[in-house]
C-alpha cells in the first residue's frame, strides 16, 4: 500500500487552518472522540489488519466533522498491560508525522484535521493513515510483533468504544497512583541528559519521575524494553538499605557506575547527605531555609524573588552538572504528588514556602491540614515575615524550632587573619619592594 | 575597590627585621567563589593551543583578494607565483594578515562604541551603577565571566576588563607590523584571539547599556515596533540617527520628552543604532538595515541626520547636502571635517545650520539632543528638495553597460533605463528591491543619471507599503530558557538553534533571508537574530500581512525568533551557548575559556548564519564565534574575506575526540564540518545549516531528529538522501524512524558498522581516567 | 589587456590569459584528468552543453541544481563549490574517481565574484591549471574566456563543446 503523502518527522509542527481542511474528526465540537492502545495475546490478533468502521474519508463531505476512535491492539512477548500508555501516546507523534493530517491532545479528547491538499494528493481513506501507525510502531517499537488498527467513524459506535476506553483509562490511573517501589523490582535511568552533564544520572521510580518531568516508570519501562542499551535502561533495585532515605543497593551500584564514580550512593527520597543530582532540565529546585529548618520550592517559570531574596535562576546555580549538592534538589513538579515526597526529610510537613501557582497546581497533593500553613508569595518575601508567618499558622516546622532553635547565619565580616604559625624563623627582608597586582580578600571560615 | 599600600622603613621583632619595605596593591577584589580557571585575561599566547587544535581540523582556505601587499615601502610586493616579499612573507601569511587586521579593525570599532559608552554612562549614571541583567538571568555577563575570570556588580567593574582588551588589541594588531609575525597559522591565531575579545568588547558595551539605559532585560515579550520607510510619518519633524551608538539619538528623545514634544517629531534610524533607539523608546522607528542609508537619505525625508559611529557612508555630507539636510556628527570616529561646535551655544549652532551650514560637529550628547530637534523643526517643510524627472532622466542613457558592470548584483540598470524611458517604471521599481544602495553605478555612469535616486523615485509606490513590524531587542537569553529548552533538545525535539546575523550584503534579495528563517522556525529549531539580519527578517509579509516577528514568539524555544538587539548584542547568542555548559554541566566559567569552548563545539548544535556579512565587525564577530565551537555559515560575498576554516569529511584522522569518559580515542561523525563555510546559494546555505547542527555528544533522538531534517531539507532542495549519510549515523537508534527501512538498506550497501557515542572532548585534560576515583 | 569584469578586481601583475573557444578546447583536449566545476547559475541552455561534456571529463555540480540534472544519464558528484576547491588545493587527494587530483579544472555557472575567489585559491595553493568558461574574464584564471556579450559567449560555447567531442 503505498501512501500517497509523505511521512516523516519534519512534519510534526504542522498546522492546519480551518481554511486548509478537508475534514475534522474528533474535536471540540463532536461528543465521542477516543484512542486507546490494549496489549493482547498474541492470538488474539491479526497482525497488519486495518479496519474503518463507518464512513471512510471519500465518503465525508468536505468541511465537514465525524465522531472518531482510534484502536491500536498490540502483541508481543514484552507487550504488557502497563506499556499500553506509553504505547498509546505515541499515536499523537505518528500521526502528526503524517504530511497534511494533525493531531491534538488525547485520550478522550483527540482533534485530528486532514488538509485538502493530502486529501487531493489521494489521502483518501484511513487505511493509509492505519498503514502509517503500522509501520511507524514496529519501526520504534520492536517489542510490538502484532499490531492491529481500527477507525470508527459512526458516532453511534464511537460512543460506545470511549465508554469502555474510560474505564480502562481510570483503572489504568489507578494503577499508576498504587504503584509504588514496593510493587516493582526495577526502576530505570535515564542519561539522554549526559549528553550535557556527562555524570548526571536520573533514576525512575513509581514514586519519583524524572526531574525534567518527562519520563515516569512506565515510560522508563517501554524505552528499556525497546532498547536495553539505550539511555533508559533497568536498575535492578537490589537490596533496601534505608527505607526513609529511599535508598537501595542497586540504585547506588548504577550511580556509581553511570557516574563515572563521580557518585556513590542516592537517597531517593532525601535532599540531604545523598541528594539525587541534577543536570538543568528540573522543573523546580527545592532549596534548604536554614533560618526556619524548613524546606522552600520555587519552579522555572516562577520569575519573582522567593523568600530567600532572590529568583529561581539564582537557587538554580547551586546545583546542577551533576554534582550532589545538600540542600539543593532539582525535582519535577509531578514529584511533589508522590507519596514519598521527600520523605526523609518530613515531606510536606518540611515544605514552608511555595509559588502560589505550584501550590494550586498540586492542591490535590498537599495534606489539607497543611494548605494553609505553607506560605507563598503573597504570605512572605523575606526570611523575617517567613518566621512570623509560619509561627502564627503553627506550621509543623515549628516544633523544629524548640529542638535546636535556628540560627541564622550571619556571613562573617571580612577578617584579616593574624600572620601565625611563623614561629622560630626569621624572616629579614631589605629595601624589598612588594607589589600585589591583585588581592582577593577571602572569607575564612 | 581602590588600590592600596604601606610602607615600612625599619622594623625589627623577634621574628623579623625589615628595611624598606614597600607594599602596594593594585586593586582588591571581593571574593567570588567560583574556582579560577587556567586563563583569565589570556594573552595573546595563552590560547594557542586551543586555537592549533581548531586549526589543525578546520583548516584555513584562502583565497587572495590581491596578489599584492603593499603595506610598506619596500612594496609593492608581488607574492604571487611563491615569491615572498622584500620583508619575507609568503602569500599565505599575507592572508592570515589581513584576516588578522580585519578583526583587528572589527574588533576596535566594538572596542571604540564600547570605551564610550562605559565612559560616558560612568559618567551620566555613576561607576556604582549596578550590573542588571534582569531577575532570570543569574550569569548577567558570560563572556567577561569566561574570558576575564570577572563578575561584574556595577558599570565601573566593567572598566578593567575593557582595559584588558586594548591591551590585548593593541598587541594583537601590532603582529601585522612588517616584520612581525610569519606565519599563517599564528596569524590566524592571533586572529582568534582578538577575535574572542572582540566578543568581550561587544557584551561589555551591552550589559553597560542595558543596565544603565533601562533597555529590556531579556524580555521574550519586547514590544513590536514600527519598521520601513512607510512607517515614517513625513508630516512631521523627521530626524534620522545613523550608526551604532545610541547615546545621541536617547539624547534627542530625553530632550523631546523633557520638553513635551516626543509626539510632534519622529525619530528614526538606520542600522544598529535604530535597533537600539526602540530599546530605549519604543516610539523610535527602524527605517531599515545598512542597505536603506543611500536609498533613505536620497530621497531627502530627514531634516537632520545624525551620525554616531560604523557603518556610516563616508559621504554623507555631501549626500544629505542634495537636500539641504543638516548633518550633526557627534562621534570622534566621524568628524567629517566639520567645525567642532561642542562648546558653542545651541542658538549659535541652529542658526547657523538653519542658514546654511552643512553641518556640525558636536560631542555633547545633550546639546546634539537639543539642537536635533529645534534644527529639525525649524527645516521641517522648509528644504528645498530636489524633484526628479524619471523618463527624463531615463531618456539620457546610452545603454553603455557600465552600470551593470560596476554593480554587485548585475542588476540589469540599462533595461530598467531603456523602458523608464518609455514611461515604463515597473522594471527599475524592481530593481531598487534588489539593490544594495551601494552608489557604485552611479559612479561609472557615463551619463552621470543619479541612478539610485531614479530607483527610489521609480519605486515610490513600493516604498510607501514598506511597512513591518520588527520585535525590539530583547537583550540577553534568560537562563530559564536555557533550563527549560535543555529536556526537548536530549529527547530529540528541538534539532539546534540557528543565528541570523550581520550586514544586508545579499547576493540576491532579502528575501531570501527570510525564507531561510522561516524554513527552521516551522521546523520547530530555535531561532535568533541580530543586528541588520534581525531588521531584514521583519521586512517581508506573508499573505496574511503578517512578519516573522508576529507570527513566531520571541523567545529562545523551539520555533521562536528572537531578536537579541544591536551587533553588540551577539555578545547574547554566544552567552548562551556559554550559559548551557555552566547551567547543565555546572562547568565553572570563570577564566576557563578553553574548556568552554570544546564544550560547546562538541555539543551545543548552533549554527550561525551571516547572509551579507560585510563589514570588518562581521568578520571578527565570525571569527569569534568559531574559536568559541560555533561554525558560521556565511553568503557568497563571504569568500571575499580571503579565508574559510574547513574541515575534510573525507580524512576519518581529522575527526578523533577524547572519549572524556576513559580517556579512549573515538572517531565522531564529522560536524560541525565547518568552523566558516561560504555556501553559493541560499538552498546550500540552508541544507548546510541542518547539517551543521549535528554534535558528537547527540543523544540517539537528537541525532534522529537533526537527521530528519538534513536528510528531508537535502531531498527537497538537491532532490536526494544526502551521499554522506551513512557518516552521521552511530547506532541504529540514531536513524529517524520514518525512514528506517531505506535508510537500513544505504548501510548496508556501504558495510555500514555501529561506531560508540563518546562523551567527547578535545581536551586529553578532561578526560577522567576510568576507575580512578571509584 | 583585458579589464576584469569588474574592473576593480585586478589581483597583480599575473593574469589570466585570455583563450578563444577553440585555444580553450586544445588545453582541455590535452589534460589528462580534467574536471569541470559548475555552479548555481546553469540555466536550460548551458546545461545541455554539461551534459556533452560530461563524455569527456568528470562534472561536479552545485548542490541545488542537482535536481536538474537527474536523468541527465551521467554520473555527477554535487558538491558546494568551497569544498571542491578545497580539495583541489591538496595534492595527495584522491580525486572523486579514487584516481588522483587533477591537472586541469574548468569552472562555469558562478557568480562572478565566487569564482573569482575560488580561482584565486588555486591560483596560489595549488598545482592545477585553471580554465574560466563563463561569459566574463576571470584574471586569477590560468585561462579564461575574455568578456563576452551573451550571444558571442553562447556560441563560444557551442564551439568548444563540439571542438571537444566532435573530435572524438
Ligand atoms: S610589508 Fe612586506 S610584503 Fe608588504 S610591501 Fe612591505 S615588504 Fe612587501
Ligand atoms: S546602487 Fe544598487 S544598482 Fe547601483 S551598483 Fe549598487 S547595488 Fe547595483
Ligand atoms: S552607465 Fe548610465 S548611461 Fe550607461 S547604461 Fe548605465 S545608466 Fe545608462
Ligand atoms: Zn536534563
Amino acid at each position: 500500500m503505498e501512501i500517497p503523502v509523505e511521512i516523516g518527522v519534519v512534519y510534526e509542527g504542522e498546522r492546519i487552518r480551518k481554511g486548509e481542511m478537508h475534514v475534522e474528526l474528533g474535536g471540540p465540537k463532536v461528543k465521542a472522540k477516543g484512542e486507546l492502545v490494549r496489549a493482547r495475546k498474541m492470538d488474539e490478533i491479526k497482525d497488519g489488519k486495518i479496519e474503518v468502521k463507518g464512513p471512510d474519508l471519500s465518503e465525508m463531505e468536505e468541511g465537514s466533522r465525524h465522531s472518531f476512535g482510534i484502536f491500536v491492539e498490540v502483541a508481543g512477548k514484552q507487550v504488557e498491560e502497563d506499556l499500553e500508555a506509553v504505547i498509546e501516546r505515541r499515536i499523537h507523534d505518528y500521526c502528526n508525522y503524517v504530511e497534511g493530517f494533525m493531531h491534538l491532545n488525547q485520550r478522550y479528547d483527540i482533534w485530528c484535521r486532514l488538509s485538502k491538499k493530502s486529501y487531493g494528493k489521494g489521502f483518501n481513506t484511513l487505511r493509509y493513515l492505519g498503514d502509517a501507525l503500522i509501520t511507524l510502531f514496529k519501526a520504534e517499537l520492536p517489542i510490538i510483533e502484532k499490531i492491529q488498527v481500527t477507525f470508527i467513524t459512526d458516532e453511534k459506535r464511537v460512543e460506545d468504544f470511549v465508554r469502555n476506553a474510560r474505564k480502562i483509562y481510570e483503572a489504568r490511573d489507578a494503577r499508576a497512583r498504587a504503584l509504588s517501589e514496593e510493587d516493582v523490582k526495577e526502576f530505570y535511568g535515564c542519561v539522554l541528559c549526559q549528553s550535557f552533564a556527562p555524570t548526571h544520572v536520573c533514576v525512575i521510580t513509581p514514586d519519583r519521575i524524572s526531574l525534567c518531568g518527562s519520563i515516569n516508570w512506565f515510560d522508563g519501562r517501554a524505552a528499556a524494553r525497546v532498547d536495553p542499551k539505550g539511555p533508559n535502561f533497568a536498575i535492578p533495585k537490589g537490596e533496601l538499605i534505608d527505607e526513609t532515605n529511599g535508598e537501595y543497593s542497586g540504585v547506588n551500584e548504577v550511580v556509581r557506575e553511570r557516574s563515572l564514580g563521580e557518585n556513590e550512593r542516592f537517597y531517593l527520597h532525601s535532599m540531604f547527605s545523598s541528594p539525587h543530582t541534577s543536570c538543568g532540565c528540573f522543573e523546580s529546585i527545592a532549596f534548604y531555609i536554614p533560618e526556619v529548618a524548613g524546606i522552600g520550592i520555587v519552579h522555572r517559570d516562577y520569575s519573582g524573588d522567593t523568600v530567600m531574596g532572590v529568583p529561581f535562576s539564582t537557587l538554580a546555580t547551586q546545583t546542577g552538572g551533576g554534582k550532589q549538592i545538600e540542600g539543593f534538589l532539582g525535582m519535577a513538579i509531578e514529584y511533589m504528588r508522590s507519596p514519598k515526597f521527600l520523605q526523609a526529610d518530613g515531606g510536606w510537613n518540611r515544605i514552608v514556602w511555595l509559588p502560589k501557582s505550584v501550590k494550586e497546581r498540586v492542591k490535590d497533593a498537599v495534606p489539607g491540614e497543611l494548605y494553609d500553613k505553607i506560605a507563598t508569595e503573597d504570605d512572605a518575601t523575606d526570611i523575617v515575615a517567613l518566621k512570623e508567618f509560619l509561627r502564627e499558622k503553627g506550621h509543623p516546622v515549628v516544633e523544629r524550632w524548640v529542638e535546636a532553635p535556628p540560627e541564622a547565619i550571619e556571613a562573617p565580616e571580612l577578617e584579616v587573619m593574624p600572620a601565625g604559625a611563623a614561629g622560630g624563623i626569621k624572616i629579614i627582608l631589605k629595601n624589598a619592594k612588594i607589589h600585589a597586582e591583585k588581592v582577593i580578600i577571602k572569607r575564612v571560615k | 575597590m581602590k588600590g592600596a599600600g604601606f610602607k615600612i622603613d625599619e622594623l625589627e621583632s623577634d621574628l623579623i627585621k625589615i628595611k624598606g619595605l614597600e607594599v602596594t596593591v593594585g586593586k582588591f577584589y571581593e571574593e567570588w567563589e567560583e574556582v579560577m580557571g587556567p586563563t583569565p585575561m589570556p594573552s595573546v599566547t595563552d590560547l594557542r593551543g586551543w586555537d592549533f587544535t581548531l586549526l589543525n581540523r578546520y583548516k584555513p582556505m584562502y583565497a587572495p583578494f590581491c596578489d599584492l601587499c603593499c603595506l610598506c615601502t619596500y612594496g609593492k610586493c608581488d607574492l604571487s607565483g611563491g615569491k615572498k616579499g622584500a620583508c619575507g612573507i609568503d602569500i599565505g601569511a599575507q592572508q592570515g594578515r589581513i584576516v588578522l587586521l580585519a578583526c583587528c579593525i572589527g574588533a576596535a570599532a566594538h572596542g571604540g562604541h564600547a570605551r564610550h559608552m562605559v565612559d560616558h554612562l560612568i559618567k551620566k549614571y555613576g561607576a556604582d551603577t549596578p550590573i542588571d541583567m534582569g531577575k532570570n538571568v543569574e550569569v548577567e555577563a558570560p563572556l567577561i565571566r569566561l574570558i576575564a575570570g570577572i563578575k561584574p556588580k556595577r558599570l565601573g567593574d566593567l572598566l578593567e576588563p575593557l582595559e584588558y582588551a586594548e591591551k590585548e588589541l593593541m598587541h594583537s594588531l601590532s603582529a601585522t607590523h612588517t616584520g612581525q609575525e610569519g606565519y599563517y597559522t599564528d596569524f590566524e591565531s592571533k586572529a582568534l584571539h582578538v577575535s574572542m575579545v572582540d566578543q568581550l568588547l561587544m557584551e561589555i558595551a551591552d550589559v553597560a547599556q542595558i543596565s544603565a539605559l533601562g533597555f529590556s532585560k531579556g524580555d521574550p515579550d519586547s514590544p513590536l515596533v514600527d519598521i520601513g520607510f512607510g512607517s515614517i510619518d513625513t508630516k512631521k519633524p523627521i530626524i534620522l540617527c545613523i550608526g551604532h551608538n545610541v547615546v545621541p539619538g536617547a539624547a534627542v528623545i530625553d530632550y523631546l520628552q523633557d520638553h513635551d514634544m516626543y509626539d510632534d517629531v519622529e525619530v528614526a534610524g538606520i542600522c544598529c543604532t535604530a535597533h537600539d533607539l526602540t530599546r530605549y523608546d519604543k516610539g523610535a522607528k527602524i527605517v531599515g538595515p545598512l542597505s536603506k542609508q543611500l536609498k533613505f537619505v536620497r530621497t531627502g525625508i530627514a531634516d537632520v541626520i545624525i551620525v554616531d559611529e560604523q557603518c556610516v557612508r563616508t559621504d554623507i555630507l555631501s549626500e544629505a547636502r542634495k537636500n539641504d539636510t543638516a548633518v550633526i556628527a557627534t562621534n570622534d570616529k566621524i568628524c567629517l571635517g566639520l567645525p567642532d561646535r561642542t562648546e558653542d551655544s545651541p542658538e549659535d549652532v541652529i542658526d547657523d545650520l538653519v542658514k546654511g551650514a552643512p553641518g556640525a560637529l558636536i560631542l555633547d550628547a545633550e546639546k546634539v539632543g537639543e539642537v536635533a530637534v529645534r534644527i529639525a523643526i525649524k527645516l521641517s517643510g522648509k528644504r528645498k528638495r530636489r524633484a526628479l524627472d524619471v523618463v527624463k532622466e531615463a531618456k539620457k542613457c546610452t545603454q553603455c553597460g557600465l552600470c551593470v558592470r560596476e554593480c554587485h548584483n548585475n542588476l540589469d540598470i540599462p533595461k530598467g533605463m531603456e523602458k523608464a524611458a518609455k514611461g515604463d517604471l515597473s522594471l527599475l521599481s524592481e530593481i531598487y528591491a534588489l539593490c544594495m544602495g551601494c552608489g557604485r553605478c552611479e559612479n561609472v555612469c557615463s551619463k552621470e543619471i543619479p541612478i539610485v535616486s531614479l530607483l527610489g523615485e521609480a519605486a515610490k509606490e513600493r516604498i510607501r507599503k514598506e511597512r513591518y513590524k520588527v520585535r525590539s531587542g530583547r537583550g540577553p537569553i534568560q537562563d530559564t530558557e536555557i533550563r527549560s529548552v535543555g529536556s526537548p533538545i536530549v529527547m530529540g525535539e528541538i534539532p539546534g538553534v540557528v543565528a541570523f546575523v550581520g550586514c544586508p550584503n545579499y547576493p540576491s534579495s532579502s528575501k531570501e533571508l527570510v525564507e531561510m528563517a522561516e524554513i527552521f522556525l516551522q521546523r520547530r529549531y530555535i531561532v535568533t537574530a541580530s543586528g541588520c539580519a534581525a531588521m531584514d527578517l521583519a521586512m517581508y509579509k506573508d499573505e496574511e500581512g503578517k512578519t516573522l516577528y508576529e507570527k513566531y514568539p520571541g523567545n529562545f524555544d523551539a520555533g521562536c525568533l528572537s531578536n537579541v538587539g544591536s551587533c553588540v548584542s551577539n555578545a547574547h547568542i554566544a552567552g548562551a551557548a556559554i550559559k548551557i555548559a555552566s547551567i547543565f554541566a555546572h562547568r565553572n566559567l570563570r577564566g576557563n575559556y578553553e574548556e568552554i569552548a570544546d564544550y560547546i563545539l562538541n555539543r551545543v548544535g548552533a549554527v550561525g548564519v551571516a547572509w551579507g556579512a560585510m563589514s570588518q565587525k562581521a568578520a571578527s564577530i565570525a571569527t569569534g564565534f568559531n574559536r568559541l565551537g560555533i561554525p558560521v555559515i556565511i553568503g557568497p560575498r563571504g569568500a571575499k574575506y580571503r579565508r574559510t576554516y574547513l574541515g575534510r569529511a573525507d580524512k576519518s584522522e581529522d575527526w578523533m575526540v577524547y572519549n572524556a569518559r576513559d580517556g579512549s580515542r573515538t572517531q565522531v561523525s564529522p560536524s560541525p564540518g565547518y568552523l566558516l563555510y561560504v555556501a553559493e546559494s541560499k538552498e546550500e546555505a540552508i541544507v548546510s545549516i541542518a547539517k551543521n547542527c549535528i554534535r558528537p555528544n547527540d543523544t540517539t533522538k537528537g541525532r534522529q531528529i537533526k537527521l530528519a531534517h538534513y536528510i528531508d531539507l537535502h531531498k527537497r532542495y538537491f532532490g536526494a538522501v544526502p551521499e554522506d549519510l551513512a557518516i552521521y549515523i552511530r547506532t541504529e537508534a540514531d536513524i529517524p524512524i520514518t525512514l528506517k527501512a531505506e535508510i537500513m538498506d544505504i548501510l548496508k550497501a556501504k558495510k555500514w558498522k555501529p561506531k560508540t557515542i563518546p562523551d567527547p572532548t578535545l581536551l586529553e585534560r578532561l578526560c577522567r581516567k576510568k576507575g580512578d576515583r571509584a | 589587456m583585458t579589464i576584469p569584469w569588474f574592473s576593480a578586481n585586478i589581483p597583480g601583475p599575473k593574469q589570466a590569459k585570455v583563450v578563444t573557444p577553440s585555444m580553450a578546447a586544445k588545453i582541455m583536449g590535452k589534460a589528462k584528468r580534467k574536471m569541470m566545476i559548475c555552479g548555481s547559475k546553469i540555466d536550460g541552455k548551458i546545461q545541455k552543453h554539461i551534459v556533452d561534456l560530461s563524455k569527456e571529463m568528470s562534472v561536479v555540480v552545485a548542490p541545488s541544481t542537482l535536481k536538474n540534472f537527474s536523468g541527465a544519464g551521467f554520473e555527477l558528484v554535487a558538491k558546494g563549490v568551497v569544498e571542491v576547491t578545497n580539495l583541489l588545493r591538496d595534492e595527495t587527494w584522491k580525486g572523486f574517481d579514487g584516481k588522483g587530483n587533477y591537472d586541469l579544472v574548468a569552472y562555469l555557472g558562478f557568480p562572478y565574484y565566487l569564482e573569482s575567489q575560488m580561482l584565486s585559491v588555486l591560483k596560489h595553493f595549488a598545482k592545477v591549471k585553471t580554465l574560466s568558461i563563463g561569459r566574463f574574464y576571470q584574471p586569477n584564471a590560468d585561462y579564461s574566456f575574455d568578456n563576452l556579450r551573451e550571444d558571442e559567449w553562447e556560441k563560444g560555447l557551442e564551439d568548444l563543446v563540439s571542438l571537444l567531442v566532435g573530435r572524438k
